[in-house]
């Protein structure tokens, strides 16, 4: 009787060291996000921790807030995201921006201020990026961004589906057009009101009204699925988006083994890692949780 | 003199017949390679021959016939309108690649409401026994699975967990925001019907109305977050107590000073009391602690707080001035003889006022719970969940089945909610009034 007892008492209080936290984590409502967050979760909850899951909860606005505030613990977040929105105080040169290193360094640095901690980075680079039909791009032998220059400065039928914050914000489409020398007319954009990359994207495959061009993500995992190809930005005229988890100061402190646990998850997830990992959810139509179970599984970071 | 051929027949089924004819000349359903791929087209004659035959000849045969008669016609077109989707679901998908969806379209949607006049027609002549047939038919498609293949079903399999924690996380910000949107909302109406000194309630109810939702989220975000670390749940209690106190003290200063008490009290109030119910009502558990920060009891600045809070002020609107309309409208003479016999005030309101005006309050809940089930979808933007969620990964995705996932539970809970309000209120009805 006693040792059952005993047994119990160490039982219980295993179970108290053991659980850890609970942390809260959190997501903005896209297919990457999910993914990630969805990785966070498995792995911590493995680890021992207990894990609220707020995926997938709100626009970048609102979890940024949700951060700072402390209603959330951590959430993954881009680091051009952060360069071009997250410290309006600050000028940042246009060159940093674009150099993964630099942009990381420098917004590790800046974000620390405000009480945030970024973990490490995955070697992806999720930024804007051009995306035309397959056919297209055969034909007229489009690869990169100079070609497209090319093809549009011929004159060549061209209309370019996208955001207006795409159009707009002068480290997209203006810094495109800057460094391969175009030039769009009105006529060639079709602008989407708050339009995601899966609809300009959608909207190229189908050649609705004459659109041959979608703005697009590095990573999106649609491109490859809707026929289309994204050209390539060999002279780096956007800025770079690297995707890291943002915790805050006092959960990092508090518990290092996060950073410890989720760095080497982050260093596997190259573009095509998540863009393929993204299509399973965004194409294939899975549950974010079951591709990021059986990604951790596939890869051991998880046990089986 | 000659019958003519077309004299006898019911306007009504006549537009069932002509709608249901229409349909077969439309895309029934589309083929996509992928869940966000653009779709093909197919009509319900490329479907399946011998289903779309069958639903054409009974299309034709309809028109002549009646009552009972009609309404089992009607049934057996339910259910090769049924058999035509399952078949050509299973034609298009034997052919194609391991992701391709089949999605509904225009033809088979346009089917519902064809159906919902051919039965409307047969209810007119034959009351409800010549309607049974429509759930029996609909249940039977339901349990032979005839949509298992469509894309929405399948967005089902892939989120099935989640699904019913959503749907449950749905009904209970409703029901939380509901129940607290009644509870201040009527004495606000007979506060509003009190004279012309409050059309401002009105006012106001209406004003909140029109603040955009995303908006006051994105305000109360900041707020709630930070009463959520300061303020414990005794500390709360302790507020609204003195609050109340103060406020009926201040009563003498006048309306203005109590409002200067009221609204902010009033308002924590209302979170307290959202989260509280949301605690009760919802899949998530409620943990009370006297002393530890109220984020424990569920008030924080995402997440169901701030979702029941906005969605009981814009349930408001309706209630007020259902209340307000209906104690206007009960006639003077009625007060006078409640008077007569020598009832107060409160007497008055209680036993005379409100059960005359509670057919028009019925009806201002009625629109209010309508509204709010609808827009309780914007409550997966603050991260409260809800069915929302699918809408707005589906958006998000660009994928439409999972659009229609969250989208046509919202539909169906709205119908059934307004079916049973207007049920519970003929019940309340007083027996003089009907």
């Amino acid at each position: 009787m006693n040792q059952v007892f005993a047994f119990l008492v160490a039982l219980g209080m295993g179970l108290a060291l053991a659980q850890k936290g609970p942390i809260t984590i959190g997501s903005k409502i896209d297919t990457e996000g999910a993914v990630l967050c969805q990785m966070t979760r498995l792995v911590l909850e493995a680890n021992g921790f207990r894990v609220n899951d707020r995926c997938s909860f709100g626009p970048t606005a609102v979890v940024r807030k949700a951060l700072t505030s402390g209603e959330i613990d951590l959430y993954p977040e881009y680091t051009g995201t952060a360069i071009t929105q997250f410290f309006p105080g600050q000028k940042i040169d246009a060159a940093v921006s674009r150099n993964a290193a630099q942009a990381y360094a420098k917004v590790k640095e800046l974000d620390l201020k405000n009480g945030i901690v970024w973990l490490a980075a995955a070697p992806a680079n999720n930024t804007w990026a051009i995306a035309v039909p397959k056919a297209l791009a055969d034909k007229e032998g489009l690869k990169t961004m100079a070609d497209f220059a090319k093809y549009v400065n011929a004159g060549k039928p061209v209309k370019l589906a996208a955001s207006q914050e795409f159009v707009d914000r002068d480290d997209a489409l203006k810094a495109f057009e800057k460094v391969y020398g175009f030039k769009l007319k009105p006529e060639q954009l079709l602008i989407l009101p708050g339009g995601n990359t899966t609809q300009t994207e959608q909207a190229a495959a189908q050649g609705t009204s004459g659109v041959n061009a979608a703005m697009a993500y590095g990573t999106d995992g649609g491109i490859a699925a809707l026929g289309l190809v994204a050209l390539t930005d060999p002279k780096g005229a956007v800025a770079v988006y690297q995707p890291a988890l943002t915790v805050r100061k006092a959960v990092a402190d508090k518990y290092p083994e996060i950073a410890r646990l989720m760095n080497p998850v982050f260093a596997g997830l190259g573009e095509a890692t998540l863009s393929k990992l993204n299509a399973q959810v965004a194409v294939n139509g899975k549950n974010p949780a079951d591709v990021a179970r059986d990604y951790l599984k596939s890869k051991g970071l998880l046990k089986p | 003199m000659p019958r003519r051929p077309f004299s006898g027949l019911n306007p009504v089924a006549s537009l069932a017949v002509g709608l249901g004819l229409l349909t077969l000349f439309l895309p029934w359903l589309l083929l996509k390679p992928t869940r966000i791929s653009p779709g093909v087209g197919y009509a319900a004659f490329g479907l399946d021959p011998l289903w779309a035959g069958g639903l054409l000849a009974l299309w034709l045969i309809l028109p002549w016939s009646k009552g009972a008669r009609r309404g089992l016609i009607a049934g057996l077109g339910v259910l090769a309108w049924g058999g035509l989707i399952a078949a050509g679901a299973d034609r298009l998908l034997g052919s194609a690649g391991e992701f391709a969806r089949v999605s509904p379209a225009g033809g088979l949607w346009l089917g519902i409401p064809a159906f919902y006049l051919a039965f409307f027609a047969a209810y007119r002549e034959g009351g409800w026994r010549a309607t049974w047939t429509a759930p029996v038919a609909g249940a039977v498609l339901l349990w032979v699975g005839a949509f298992d293949r469509l894309g929405p079903a399948v967005e089902l399999g892939a989120w099935r967990s989640q699904f019913g924690t959503e749907l449950w996380r749905h009904l209970a910000l409703f029901g939380s925001a509901l129940i607290q949107a009644v509870l201040i909302g009527v004495p606000l109406g007979i506060l509003a019907s009190r004279g012309r000194g409050f059309n401002w309630v009105v006012g106001v109810t209406g004003f909140l109305q029109t603040i955009p939702s995303l908006a006051l989220f994105g305000l109360l975000l900041a707020p709630l977050a930070w009463l959520s670390r300061v303020l414990s749940l005794e500390a709360a209690l302790g507020i609204l107590g003195v609050g109340a106190l103060l406020a009926r003290l201040l009563r003498r200063v006048g309306t203005w000073a109590v409002l200067v008490v009221a609204l902010p009290v009033g308002l924590l109030g209302m979170v307290l009391m959202g989260a509280l119910l949301f605690g009760l009502l919802g899949p998530d558990p409620l943990r009370l602690a006297w002393n530890a920060p109220l984020s424990q009891a569920g008030v924080r600045g995402i997440g169901a707080a701030p979702a029941v809070l906005a969605l009981t002020l814009y349930a408001l609107l309706p209630i007020v001035a259902g209340t307000r309309a209906g104690l206007q409208a009960v006639s003077e003479d009625l007060r006078q003889a409640g008077r007569g016999m020598g009832m107060s005030p409160k007497e008055l309101l209680l036993r005379v006022e409100l059960p005359l005006a509670l057919p028009l309050v019925m009806e201002g809940v009625r629109g209010a719970a309508v509204l709010t089930i609808g827009i309780t979808t914007i409550a997966a933007l603050i991260g409260a969940g809800g069915l929302g969620f699918f809408i707005l990964r589906g958006v998000e995705g660009g994928a439409p089945d999972l659009v229609l996932l969250g989208a046509v539970p919202v539909i169906l809970l709205a119908l059934l909610t307004d079916l049973l309000l207007r049920q519970v209120g003929r019940w309340l009805t007083p027996k003089g009034v009907r």
